[in-house]
């Protein structure tokens, strides 16, 4: 099979690319380190609660949060016995991670590259699921889904996604909770598992130093050649308008936590979601960023401290700003994050200091590349968002003035603005030596 | 990777590892005296306000453009301890001049740029800005209040703190509040006088230079003087009186469990490695005995892991458990222990762990912060063995070995953070 290669010679750095025979698109990413690293996803997370394949009437819908779930579940097969200890035999250090919309399964390895990728590849496409296992794993998520819960920097995210987002499910736990989790059974595990497992709905990607025919060599060993069947996904419509202004929680801080979020409207392109990113980095840098006169105000009057960053996320159905931090006044923040949004309507910034931010941008995306498992695990984000790694640093070079002026002016407005904040619950610590 | 390491004054040595493995260059600076409670809160305070600016760059601002102009330079000044020894470390990261648009030198500029930060900070009538100071004390107090936010974290501080009471190594890094609150800007300074004129400095750099250019730019742009620096000693107890249990309270939904042992060996020692397979054994890993038996078999946690503080020779393992299953899982923790001393160890067991310390230390060599991080503490230690030279010495170890180890393990302070 030929691979065809993707080259970027600014940064130096290129890649392979296959679809396999059994229907895995596969990705290799030379890199002369010690350490290899393989991720294996699908399009599958958190926010996929109700869909239907080609071969089914109607939409399913299921409980909150088995996609994370099933990536626990995966790891055990029929014997009882976890692909933690397959892994142990070749030294692969295995992890895996669920977001809203897709679910990883990884590992690093620094020898016997083959077997580990035999292994990954092995387990994940060999499910097994019972009652028993089930009912097990329940205990083990109630306490991660718990440990969440006394999590300040966790629970004012979802607040903040809960008050901008109406109908969309990112607005829930990635985990479901402990009432939603106890619904799950070995049914639905297999009907998640046979709609969203299938390797055209999946990707591979390798880096490290390795050979594309290597990989291909050990996907022709495990892979059986897999039927394409079509998914439709259900995403309730989402308003354009916020869900609520403010929401306010109390949990044991010592400070005010808070997320401001700006609701945006999700890019039609994967082209245009790649340069909505570059523009919405670029302008973030200029409005929020520590050289800039916002920060540097604020600081220096005490309204908010280091801890003040801002951040531009955008997926299949969403796309927002968060600026988040910890405060003694997050409502005079949020006050102060509109005001500084709206003045700068009028006056934006001079064509020098989006040069500046421009280069700043681009110097820390290239950091990304210096890391097999920054790498691997960006590359299947990239390809999940059906665009290239290796294109950003380009499009990055390539947002203009006016560009960058344009997507300020639509996608940061303050009338799609919330406020999530926890506040102390109770400063004292009681200390009672037994 | 070949480590090198020159004395370029008495007693500042700079350390370099040459590869052009990646696109960034890193340089820390730190500078390693003893950890006391004395100085503890000033060292912290002195990394804040010296990150606020300096004779040619007053404010965060003008310092801060400088750092972009120069390729969105990566600055940091912190505050650690390893083991009972208190490090100051000044942290540069720049893109190697090879990604630059007009292939600068960048890490000249940015090597005197740290060496500006280090040396010539922004005074007014021969001390600190009053302002900076008070402002800095204000979000250094906040800071340290926020330590409770992250609960196990703070879990794994407050068990280390009981353990250690009286020792310097209870000292918490980031400061006193009632210390902070009585910091002037005249002692901020004299501390600073001090620090960087009698401090032992390690200077380490990872990237694509010469350790003889390295030697040089150091020598150019950080001046520090020949110095005889204090003797860097930490206490390490390997036994214990009686256990000591405490609870605190607070309004969390999940008990965060912390036990303390003195792990019976330190850094120092020949041993430490038969330790550290020890200690993948039993819960440093994902087929450790922990993992597998209190995690994935009796559904208590969905984490359990040792903690370890191999220079002060002590070991936290932090769970987060069901308050009503609290003793339920300390017991299984502790049966796992005894299922080592015992000798309850298979075969599997022993040649799962070796591959994954072994992974574990070849991984390092692909990360320069942990490159660095690895040899700093190897050097306060006082060696300066590998990565990969540890990797290539798990294999001999003996189940023998790994029994041993674990006869030393000595039951300190057990804490539980519930409501």
């Amino acid at each position: 099979m030929s691979f065809i290669t993707k080259e970027n010679t600014d940064i130096g750095e290129r890649y392979y690319y296959t679809q396999h025979k059994s229907g895995l698109p596969v990705y290799v990413f030379p890199k002369k380190h010690s350490t290899a690293f393989a991720v294996l996803g699908t399009k599958y997370g958190s926010a996929d609660t109700t869909f239907k394949t080609d071969k089914d009437d109607d939409f399913f819908t299921i409980p909150d949060g088995v996609a994370h779930f099933l990536e626990h579940k995966l790891f055990e097969d029929e014997n009882g016995n976890d692909a933690f200890t397959r892994y142990a035999k070749y030294g692969g250090n295995a992890n895996a991670f669920t977001s809203f919309v897709r679910t990883a399964y990884l590992f690093s390895c620094t020898g016997n590259f083959d077997e580990n990728l035999e292994v990954l590849l092995d387990f994940v496409t060999c499910p097994y699921f019972s009652e028993k296992s089930v009912k097990k794993e329940q205990g083990i998520i109630g306490e991660e889904i718990k440990m969440y819960e006394d999590n300040p920097g966790w629970r004012v995210f979802f607040n903040m996604l809960g008050a901008m987002y109406i109908n969309n499910p990112v607005r829930k736990d990635i985990a479901g909770t402990v009432e939603s989790i106890s619904e799950i059974t070995p049914e639905i595990l297999y009907k998640c598992y046979n709609t969203f497992y299938n390797l055209h709905n999946m990707a591979l990607c390798v880096c490290g130093d390795v050979t594309p025919e290597q990989v291909e060599a050990v996907c022709d060993r495990v892979l059986k050649k897999a039927e394409n069947i079509k998914i439709e996904r259900y995403t309730p419509d989402e308003p354009p308008h916020i869900n609520t202004e403010r929401v306010t929680l109390e949990l044991e801080v010592a400070q005010p936590v808070f997320s401001i979020g700006i609701k945006d409207t999700p890019a039609n392109t994967p082209e245009e979601a790649m340069r909505r990113d570059a523009e919405t980095e670029i302008i973030l840098q200029l409005l929020f960023g520590r050289s800039g006169d916002f920060y540097n105000r604020h600081y220096e009057s005490g309204l908010i401290n280091h801890k003040f960053s801002a951040s531009y996320e955008q997926a299949r159905s969403y796309a927002y700003t968060e600026i988040s931090g910890s405060c003694e006044d997050p409502d005079l923040v949020k006050k102060a994050v509109c005001e500084e949004i709206t003045h700068r309507r009028d006056n934006f910034f001079t064509a020098e200091e989006f040069e500046t931010a421009k280069r700043v941008v681009y110097a820390n995306n290239l950091h990304n590349f210096d890391s097999t498992e920054d790498i691997a695990t960006d590359f299947l984000s990239y390809v999940f968002a059906e665009s290239d790694i290796l294109d950003y640093p380009a499009v990055i070079s390539g947002v203009t003035y006016e560009d960058a002026k344009n997507t300020f002016l639509s996608s940061f407005d303050i009338n799609k603005s919330v406020l999530s904040i926890i506040f102390p619950k109770n400063k004292e610590v009681i200390k009672d030596d037994e | 990777m070949i480590f090198e390491r020159i004395e370029i004054k008495k007693g500042v040595f700079v350390s370099v590892v040459k590869t052009d493995k990646f696109k960034t260059n890193l340089l820390t600076v730190n500078l390693l005296t003893p950890l006391s409670a004395d100085t503890a809160s000033l060292n912290s305070l002195l990394t804040d306000v010296l990150k606020r600016g300096t004779v040619n760059y007053p404010t965060m601002q003008s310092l801060n453009k400088k750092q972009d102009e120069l390729y969105a330079l990566g600055l940091g000044a912190y505050v650690q301890k390893r083991g009972e020894v208190q490090v100051i470390t000044f942290e540069l990261s720049a893109i190697d001049d090879t990604y630059t648009f007009d292939k600068a030198n960048l890490l000249e500029q940015a090597v005197a740029l740290i060496g500006e930060l280090i040396f010539s900070p922004f005074i007014v009538d021969g001390v600190f800005l009053p302002e900076y100071v008070a402002q800095e004390k204000k979000n250094l107090i906040d800071s340290i209040k926020a330590q409770i936010n992250n609960k196990s974290g703070y879990a794994i501080q407050r068990c280390n703190e009981l353990m250690c009471e009286g020792e310097p190594f209870a000292v918490n890094t980031a400061g006193e509040i009632s210390i902070v609150e009585q910091i002037t800007p005249e002692a901020l300074f004299a501390q600073y006088i001090k620090l960087i004129s009698t401090a032992a400095v390690e200077v380490f750099f990872v990237g694509n230079r010469d350790s003889s250019d390295i030697a040089e730019l150091v020598g150019k742009h950080l001046p520090f003087s020949d110095r005889k620096p204090p003797a860097l000693e930490t206490i390490v107890k390997t036994n214990t009186d009686e256990v000591r249990r405490f609870t605190e309270k607070m309004q969390i939904n999940q008990c965060k469990l912390s036990i303390g042992l003195r792990i019976g060996t330190s850094l120092k020692s020949k041993n430490y490695i038969k330790f550290a397979l020890f200690n993948e054994l039993f819960g440093g890993s994902t087929t450790s005995k922990l993992f597998v038996n209190v995690r994935e078999k009796k559904s208590l946690c969905y984490y359990c892991r040792p903690i370890i503080e191999g220079i002060k020779g002590v070991m936290v393992i932090a769970s987060g458990v069901d308050a009503k299953n609290k003793d339920i899982a300390y017991e299984a923790i502790m049966e796992q222990l005894e299922d080592i001393k015992n000798g309850i160890i298979s075969d599997t067991e022993l040649y799962d762990a070796k591959r994954s310390l072994e992974n574990a230390y070849r991984e390092i060599t692909d990360s320069p912060a942990y490159i660095c991080t690895w040899y700093l503490s190897r050097i306060i230690a006082g060696r300066t063995d590998s990565p990969e030279e540890a990797a290539d010495s798990v294999d001999k170890i003996t189940k023998q070995d790994i029994i041993a180890m674990s006869k030393r393990m000595a039951l300190d302070t057990v804490y539980s953070l519930e409501m």
